[in-house]
């Protein structure tokens, strides 16, 4: 019964365009690593695989959650299977697609892992990130995110030499790396598994938990005219929206974020950014030379739109014609 | 939850003292009805009485808080209480990435059917699917998708039939096999809706709740008996369950 609901799984998350196209970005990964070739020893990967580590260690516990679609609330949840089963089947899905992701990281990387223990560490990482991500829900907000920030910022560590990080095996300590991240995995993997055949069936809403469906502040257009009320819906306010899809679950998300604070917050982003660069900038592997005036060009220009393509994901799902019909209509001529 | 009365084997469902919370919500509260075995009820309530949660409970997604819930003297969550209930959720969504016959095989090999195959082709033709077998579920239409999600309902040929909304998108000639459908066949069953003609129909009897508590129990009849003669039901409904006089 596990092997077929394992099969089952697979196959209503997994769709046959979507394992093509996983095959052809191998291939193509692996065709372009032998024709290009980075050579043993480059720091890059020490750099690439702590930054990526890093980031997904604080994004599966910042944001994951237990991958399950709706048919999987309206069928599979109802049908007479152990809690077991279904715990090893859904953490065996969740665990391909992060297996995936990883592979896609680091498979032109291959040629250059200057040990098989290397290997070891990647499987590892999927399965801490998987877990991670299921574990998340469970846990309130007020933890999650310092816990995120926690373990990315130890991940970050090894850039420093430290041996006893998920990612120290990038930097030269093989053996402590690994051990940390075997170790690592192991934890998370059974805390996850304790967690889904606990968890109430119907929370396993998706990839994100759910939040409060109130707005704090509320925008008022009591005493505007048709056109100021368009104004100042558009200008007063943005909408962050996101349309995530992993795997076949997809999940719409959407959050209302005042103006003012995402030009706060970006302006912020592109000085430390800009002060980032002046005082030093990235490793050496990523910059031919520290020239402060693309520095601050790329700075605003990437930060400002950031913000700009993510406020027109609004516009997808709100046809700005619509809003045309709550203009006033145009003065008669008097003819 | 509360120690368990003896099953005296006379219920299909049976509710005591049911509460319910989503955070601050209180989705049920103290809700308390039972449904003999081979009843035909319908679950009746306004926006938010708490319906759809009803029926996640019975199905063993969600737990009570306090109470206790048994399916045929089982426990929502156990596998035999499921291997018992078939449920149609409302708006359900099988497989996109299956075919229509796929999704029916699936889910009748993990539900353990018999003769797999046979129940497949008996309902692709009794809905009249079978031209759909191997459509792509993703591009069907919603009365196409309705009409699988029953099939995947009751493709066990379940003891307990929870129906949400169980005609919804679906034309008048279809409905109307639907119903005879469900009238042939055995077992408890349980129909949520916000319409009383489908109530009447499919059902012989009534749960009445508004926010999340018991309201009224009886049959359809004595309902209309509320009310004066030329009354619409609709409207002693309504009454009822605003606590209008």
């Amino acid at each position: 019964m596990l092997l077929n609901l394992i099969k089952f799984i697979f196959r209503t998350r997994f769709s046959r365009p979507f394992l093509v196209l996983i095959a052809i970005i191998i291939a193509y990964q692996l065709g372009i690593s032998s024709v290009v070739p980075i050579q043993q020893g480059n720091t890059i990967l020490g750099y690439y695989g702590t930054a990526i580590f890093a980031f997904f260690f604080a994004m599966s516990l910042a944001t994951g959650g237990v991958m399950v679609m709706k048919s999987d609330r309206d069928y599979l949840f109802t049908l007479p299977l152990s809690p077991r089963d279904l715990a090893i089947s859904i953490f065996f899905s969740q665990f391909i697609a992060f297996g995936v992701s990883i592979m896609f990281m680091f498979l032109y990387l291959a040629p250059t892992l200057s040990s098989p223990l290397l290997i070891i560490d990647l499987a590892a990482s999927a399965l801490a990130f998987t877990s991670l991500g299921i574990i998340a829900p469970a846990l309130p907000t007020r933890v999650r995110i310092p816990l995120a920030a926690v373990l990315a910022g130890w991940t970050l560590l090894s850039l420093g030499g430290f041996p006893f990080t998920p990612a120290s095996a990038f930097n030269g300590n093989v053996y402590g790396g690994t051990l940390t991240l075997v170790a690592l995995a192991a934890v998370t993997t059974t805390a996850a598994f304790r967690s889904l055949e606990h968890i109430e069936l119907e929370m396993m809403r998706s990839l994100v938990r759910s939040t409060s469906t109130d707005y704090k502040s509320q925008m008022s257009y009591a005493g505007k005219s048709p056109i100021g009320a368009i104004y100042s819906m558009n200008l007063s306010s943005m909408t962050l929206a996101g349309r995530m899809n992993m795997a076949g679950t997809s999940r719409y998300v959407s959050r209302r974020v005042k103006t003012k604070t995402v030009i706060a917050v970006t302006s912020a982003a592109a000085v430390a950014y800009f002060a980032f660069i002046v005082l030093g900038g990235p490793p050496q592997p990523f910059v031919a030379g520290t020239n402060t005036l693309p520095a601050a060009i790329i700075a605003t220009v990437l930060l400002t739109f950031l913000s700009f393509f993510f406020s027109q994901s609004a516009i997808t799902n709100e046809r700005l014609w619509l809003s045309l019909t709550s203009l006033p209509p145009p003065p008669t001529s008097g003819t | 939850m509360s120690s368990a009365p003896s099953w005296d084997g006379k219920n299909g469902i049976e509710l005591e003292h049911i509460s319910k919370s989503y955070g601050a919500v209180q989705a049920l509260n103290d809700l308390t009805f039972e449904i003999p075995v081979g009843g035909r009820f319908a679950l009746l309530g306004p926006n938010g009485a708490g319906k759809s949660t009803t029926l996640k409970l019975l199905i063993g997604s969600l737990r009570a808080d306090t109470g206790f819930i048994k399916i045929l003297g089982s426990d929502p969550y156990s596998r035999e209480s499921k291997a018992n209930v078939g449920y149609l959720p409302e708006d359900a969504l099988p497989y996109r990435m299956l075919s229509v016959r796929e999704n029916m095989e699936y889910i009748a090999a993990l539900r353990g059917v018999d003769d797999i195959r046979g129940r497949t082709d008996y309902l692709l033709d009794e809905l009249e699917l079978r031209q759909y077998e191997k459509a792509n579920v993703g591009r069907l239409s919603r009365g196409n998708t309705q009409k699988l999600a029953i099939a995947l309902s009751i493709i066990h040929s379940p003891k307990v039939l929870l129906l949400d909304e169980p005609l919804n998108y679906l034309d008048i000639p279809t409905q109307e096999k639907v119903i005879a459908m469900l009238d042939r066949m055995e077992g408890t069953h349980l129909v949520s809706t916000h319409i009383m003609a489908i109530a009447n129909r499919l059902t012989d009897s009534v749960v009445m709740i508004s926010k999340g508590m018991f309201l009224w129990e009886g049959t359809i009849e004595e309902l209309r008996k509320k009310g004066s003669p030329e009354e619409p039901i609709e409207k002693v409904v309504a009454r009822m369950m605003t606590g209008a006089a």
